[in-house]
């Protein structure tokens, strides 16, 4: 999985490529947004768009992220996850926990 | 006309959080030559990951000794697959409803739930240290 991090106008674009779908990846995502969170950082948009396929580990991961981002006083987005992606979460209910938008440019906008 | 011989593929894979990754191309390249759809494929790599997943961490508790066993079988329209660990097993019935809302935001426990939602069959043995998922397809 590579990762790609942006600043764009107060908040942080995480550009994820490749599958979500072990320990490592998810341990990974985790660290960043730990990071990202320590760096003062608030606004954090996830950019799953290349994203191909996501596990139970993978919604772990965006669920944490999200309950840790929303404790701090930020808030999460996801931009554009595929088909597959948006199944899974559809199927585990837990889309209902985030907000997702259909671009970054959107999402960036919304704050 | 197709025949109805029973195409099978074993595998052995370290107790490693990453040895899930090791079998993506391996799966789609059986699935494919089965001629299941893009959807069901998708579908059944995402059970045996989880399968997986749990059978390295849970089973054989990432122990470099132990290896997770798996065993694909095809027939023109039912997919097999078991995952075994070398572990104690565990009781699949007693992993919680991932989907209610008290447990919505919880790290884990959506694994055994994506299984059963992903194939028509899912089926632990009594010790619980071993899962067989069925899929039945149609070929493409």
């Amino acid at each position: 999985m590579d990762i790609d991090v942006e600043k764009r106008d107060g908040a942080v674009v995480v550009e994820l490529t490749g599958e979500i779908v072990s320990r490592t990846e998810q341990a990974t995502i985790s660290e960043l947004i730990s990071n990202t969170l320590a760096e003062g950082e608030r606004t954090i948009i996830l950019d799953l768009s290349g994203v191909p396929y996501i596990s139970s580990l993978g919604i772990a991961v965006l669920v944490t992220t999200c309950v840790k981002v929303d404790r701090e006083g930020g808030e999460l987005r996801l931009v554009n996850p595929r088909p597959r992606v948006s199944k899974v979460l559809e199927m585990t209910k837990v889309t209902d926990i985030f907000k997702a938008y259909t671009s970054v440019e959107e999402a960036v906008a919304a704050q | 006309m197709r025949s109805s011989t029973v195409k099978t593929m074993t595998f052995d894979l370290p107790s490693t959080p990453d040895s899930v990754n090791r079998v993506g191309g391996m799966l789609e390249t059986f699935f494919d030559s089965q001629g299941l759809s893009a959807e069901v494929a998708s579908d059944v790599k995402l059970a045996i990951f989880e399968a997986i997943v749990n059978a390295a961490e849970h089973g054989n508790e990432y122990d470099q000794s132990k290896k997770v066993h798996v065993t694909c079988e095809a027939t023109d329209e039912v997919l097999r697959v078991t995952i075994r660990d070398e572990g104690s097993g565990f009781k699949p019935d007693c992993v919680p409803d991932p989907t209610l809302p008290e447990n919505l935001l919880k790290e884990g426990g959506r694994g055994v739930f994506l299984m059963c939602k992903l194939c028509d069959e899912v089926c632990f043995s009594d010790k619980g240290n071993e899962v067989t998922l069925v899929k039945h397809f149609c070929c493409e």
